[in-house]
Parts: C-alpha cells; structure tokens; sequence
C-alpha cells in the first residue's frame, strides 16, 4: 500500500483540491499528511497494507492506510481510529446490506452504537446532544465513516443533479439524503447511570470490559414525547402508537430504541429490566397481517398499501421488529439529563443485518493520545534490543504494559522490572499527571513460566 | 507553507482487458429450455416477470422456474437454489439504486455460471449499471431497458413494460447465428 503523494502550496490549496476532485463531502478537511496517516496506523497497531476487509459488489478491497487517510480527513485523533476500523470491518462482514447503504434511491445512512470502556478513554458523548453536533470523537468518527463510503468504497452522490465537475461516477442514487449521512447516528450507550439496565454489549454476550461496536443500516427516525407518562405500562402504551405510526412493522427486521435517562430511571425505578421494556413494546405493536392491510400500512417494505386481505392473514402477525430479543430489538440508553423525548431509530435489512464487532484496541491501549506518547522513548529503546513493547487495557483502567522478546533480544539489556516500573512511572506522570493509568508490567520470562505473574 | 497529502480514494481491482470475463454463450432458441423468473421482491417485481414470461410463451416453448433474490447481498458461492437447472434467467427489477447495480452484479455471478441473463433495469440507472458491470469485471454484459418507473405502475403499463422488455429479448439472450435462422 502506498497512497499517492499529493503536493500542495497550502492549507486552501488542499482544500481546492479535495473539493475538486470529489474527495469531501462538502466541507473542508483536515490535510491528510503522510506523518498524520502514520499516527493513526500506531493507534490502531495496524499495518498500511492490512486489508480490512473486500467490497464485493464493486470488487475494492480495503486497506488500513485509505481507512486511515479518511479518518484524518474527518478529524478525527488516532485514539478513535481502533473505533473507526471496527465500524469498518462490521460494515463488510458478509450478510450487511452495505451495498444498499452505498447506492440506494432511498436515502438510507448507517448507525454505529459504541459500547464499552473505549466510549469513557476517548471521550465520547453519551449525553446531551449525543447524536448532535459538539462532541469530536462523535462527530468525527461518524464522519469518517461517511468520507471513507465516498472514497474508498466508491459511494460518490448526485444522481439527479446536474453531472458533477469532478468526473467521478455517481454510485449514491439516494434520492433525498439525510442530515445524517453527513456523520451517521453516532449513539453512544450511558452504561454507567442504570445499572440495572444491562448495556447493550453485555446483552449480546461481551463482557463489560470489551469495546464493541453495533453497526446498522437506518432509514431515519422518529423524535417523542413521554413527558405525561407516569408509569412504565403508559409509557409503553405511548411509544407502541408512535413506533406503529412509522408504518414500519416488519416480520424480519430490527429497531432501536434510544431511552433518555428521564425514561430509563422510570423503568429502573419501578423494577423493569431492558428484556421487560423490550417484550412489553413488541407485544403492544404486534398486529395481524390483516390489521395491517386494512389500516393501510404496509406488511412489508415494497408492498403496495392496501393490499387484498387473504386467507390466514388473520393469523400471521407482525412488530416492530423481529422478535423481542436483544439481537432485534435494541434498547440503548442514552441522551440529555432533561427531557422524555425517547426516539425510533427505524433500521433496514433482516434480523442478521446488525452486525457486532469487538473493537481491538490493544496498541491504543486504554491509552489516550498523550499516553501513546509518553511511551515512545521507552518503545524505542526497547526495540534497540529487539523488544517490542505491547499495550493493552484490562478493562478495569490498568495499562498492560507487556515486553516481548524478539529473535535477537540481549537477554542481558533488559533491566530489572522494578526499575523499568520506575521508568514508565515516570514517563506517563510526567505526561498526563494524575491522570496516568496504574500499570502492570510483563516480562518475557513471566510467559515462558507460563504465569502471568507481574508486578 | 507546501503540504504533503496523501490520495484518498481506492480504486477497484485493476482489470486488464485480457481479464475480462465474457459473457456465457447464448441460447440457440428458447424452445424446450427451461427459464429462470428470478424477482427481487420489489413492488411489481413478481408480476412483470409473470407477464413478461406470458409474453415471451407467445414466441416460444418453454418451462419456468420462479425464485426469489436479496437485492441487498451479492449471490452467496452455492447460488440460488434452483438457478442452476435453468438455462436462461431474467431478473427485475431493477428500478432502484441498489436494485439496478446488484442485479448487474447478480446476473455477472449467473453468466459465470454459465447462464445466460437478463435483467430489466430502466433508464436512470443506465450509467450506474454500466459502471458496476466494469467493477465487478464484465463490462461487455448488456441488459434490457425499459421505461421508468417499474415500481408504481397499475397492470396495464406493467404489461408495456413486459412487452419492451420481450422485444429486447432475442437480440440479448439469443445467438446471432440462431436469431438469423429462425428469421
């Protein structure tokens, strides 16, 4: 992998260039330098050449460095590239509808929720405004995403519009767009308020210490109101009039549902899980196939309203989604600490189509920038003697800090433990002050032990 | 003060012209075959493949497999069930954004199969066909146009529709050497 070089006179003369060519989305970016690019690479421990994954419908396979070059373009900080490189290989496990969100007519965006200790280390925004503007790594890491779909995976929009002066095919056919195809639905879980709400990861079987992302494929929204509702069965009986007036129940399909803390401490409050809030939702919006024609909805994407009522239709029936469970119906808490306006993120694509993925963070480590930093000296001198330094998070805030031997290590070099301790001591106070993360050091011979004894 | 950038955009995988993968022989006649009425479960899909089969049954003999396609995922490596007993497939619609380009690179995966095909796309979505069949290799596959929309329409214009789409028929799906001695 070796991304042509580009030169430019300026900082606006990177900018005429990008929106010449077709390469932003509108609006400007941050110049993605060779040395930037590089930084990100370290962050996520990837190399350019790492294939990600292969887009199939247009035969382009996807390597780490394009991943990266847009990430930088977006304005993103290396720390969120491990976020942004998990969104992207979920996007192109086989069975997501990634083709539909690159070409549709209808003008379909993607979703990510973040989950996990990663959301805290960088900073994300699960609170007012999370699917707003203001947050960085919100924003930018939703908007990678976008500018990596318009350059790497080809999605360049316009249809309808008079030919573009950059040249490049149109692919995008959304009709209307959305405001989020700018930056996607970034949602971000609030784990820590309700603790009886099991977050969403741990619902599909990570454990809280994983960092995971659950990528969807959403048509849009709908924002409201459960201010007057004084207990959860009202609440209920509320959101079930709203989610069936979307005209999207579906026999195979998913839904999201984004629980302000208002509402979630309601629920907590009165005994609810989220498995409750989730069967007592899709009981209240499940209809007969025959409701459904006759009312003038619609039982499945694509069929026409109105539909002749046949034999049995009576007895087949339909919801919000698939089934209650919580792979198909996602209940994430999330949102401002005023306000019952809870929202219906209405997703496209069968009960397969969300896909999870663990993000894999161990070079960025628990590590924010600063702290990836602060190593570096130490990294280096390491590597003098063939040791390679690699960081991991426990999950728990300590910094994992292990030393592996290579093929031409000088056993000899390696100074005791406690005074390598000492050293990174030092090196992360020195850089982030009382914010520096406990460590926990192994050596090699804490390995070859078959321990992992450390101290 | 000058900036380095990096290029931001991944091509697709070259393809060289000796590459390109050809399209499969064609049908000496449609006589005694049997064809494949593959729909994508769109609004109307189903139904302009029926007319479009009743149609072409005015020309010619034949037997019909019907089936079902997710014009949201390329054709997984063990195919569509019963695609492989046909010796012709026609696939609609393709009326949309993503229906139009997947079934492109649907009906790329039959001809490798070895079956000839045809899908029914419409007007708007011409340059983004084209463009897919280049991606996905096969740039000299051709498809039948007819006007849009598809999706919308009541029988009567589904069944113009289906009349366009046969009259395209011979010349896509059929051999030069076979349409000639059968005219």
């Amino acid at each position: 992998m070796d991304s042509a070089r580009i030169e430019a006179a300026d900082f606006d003369a990177v900018q005429d260039l990008f929106h010449s060519k077709g390469w932003t989305d509108g609006l400007p970016v941050v110049p993605p330098t060779p040395e930037r690019v590089a930084q990100f690479l370290v962050a996520a421990g990837l190399d350019a050449d790492y294939q990600l994954g292969f887009y199939e419908e247009r035969r382009i396979p996807v390597y780490a460095e394009k991943v990266a070059i847009n990430a930088v373009m977006a304005g993103c900080l290396p720390e969120y590239f491990p976020v942004v490189v998990a969104i992207i290989e979920a996007m192109l496990e086989p069975g997501f509808p990634i083709h539909v969100a690159n070409s549709s007519t209808g003008s379909f965006t993607l979703g990510f929720l973040v989950n996990g200790p990663i959301r805290n280390a960088i900073g994300m925004n699960c609170h007012g405004n999370m699917l707003g503007p203001g947050n960085r790594a919100n924003s930018s890491i939703g908007r990678a995403v976008r500018l990596i779909q318009l350059n790497v995976l080809g999605s360049i929009p316009g249809a309808g519009a008079p030919d573009p002066s950059h040249g490049r095919a149109v692919l995008d056919r959304s009709m209307m767009g959305q405001p989020a195809k700018y930056a996607g639905y970034h949602i971000v879980e609030n784990e820590e308020e309700f603790p009886s709400l099991t977050p969403t990861h741990v619902e599909l079987g990570f454990a809280p210490a994983d960092s995971t992302v659950t990528l969807f494929l959403i048509a849009g929204y709908h924002w409201t109101d459960c201010h007057g509702e004084q207990t959860p069965e009202e609440w209920i009986d509320t959101m079930a009039h709203y989610v069936i007036g979307t005209g999207k129940l579906t026999a195979a399909g998913f839904g999201i549902l984004l629980l302000p803390p208002e509402n979630a401490r309601l629920f907590a409050g009165a005994g609810w899980s989220k498995a409750d809030i989730r069967k007592a939702l899709f009981e209240k919006t499940r209809r007969s196939v025959a409701w459904v024609k006759q009312s003038g909805f619609k039982v499945r994407f694509h069929r026409p309203r109105c539909e002749p009522v046949e034999p049995g239709d009576e007895d087949k029936f339909v919801a919000m989604a698939a089934s209650p469970d919580p792979g198909s119906l996602f209940v994430v808490v999330g949102g401002g600490v005023a306000g019952s306006w809870p929202y219906y993120l209405y997703g496209a694509g069968g009960p397969g189509s969300a896909v999870k993925k663990k993000i894999r963070w161990q070079h960025a480590a628990a590590a924010p920038g600063p702290v990836v930093s602060a190593l570096e000296p130490l990294r280096e001198m390491l590597a003098a003697d063939d040791y390679q330094l690699a960081l991991s998070d426990d999950g728990a805030g300590v910094l994992v800090v292990e030393i592996k031997a290579g093929p031409e290590a000088c056993a000899d070099c390696l100074v005791p433990k406690p005074m390598m301790r000492g050293y990174f001591d030092k090196a992360l106070r020195d850089a982030v002050g009382a914010a520096a993360p406990e460590v926990r050091l192994i050596y090699p011979e804490d390995r070859r032990d078959g321990a992992s004894a450390a101290t | 003060m000058p900036i380095t950038v990096l290029d931001p955009v991944q091509q697709s995988l070259p393809l060289d012209e000796a590459d390109a993968l050809a399209p499969a022989p064609r049908l000496d006649t449609l006589n005694g075959k049997v064809l494949g009425l593959w729909n994508n479960d769109k609004t109307n899909a189903r139904m302009l493949l029926e007319m479009i089969g009743e149609e072409l049954a005015k020309h010619y003999s034949f037997t019909i497999i019907r089936g079902l396609y997710d014009s949201g995922n390329l054709m997984p490596a063990d195919g569509w069930g019963e695609v492989d007993k046909c010796d012709a497939v026609i696939l609609a619609n393709g009326d949309c954004g993503a229906c139009s380009t997947s079934g492109i690179v649907n009906a790329i995966e039959l001809e490798k199969r070895g079956i000839p095909t045809m899908l029914v796309a419409t007007p708007p979505f011409t340059e983004a066909v084209r463009t897919s069949a280049s991606l996905r290799g096969m740039p000299s596959i051709s498809w039948a146009i007819v006007d849009h929309p598809v999706a919308s329409l009541k029988e009567d214009g589904l069944r113009e529709r289906a009349i366009e789409a046969v009259r395209q028929f011979p010349e896509l799906m059929v051999a030069p050497v076979a349409r000639k001695s059968a005219a």
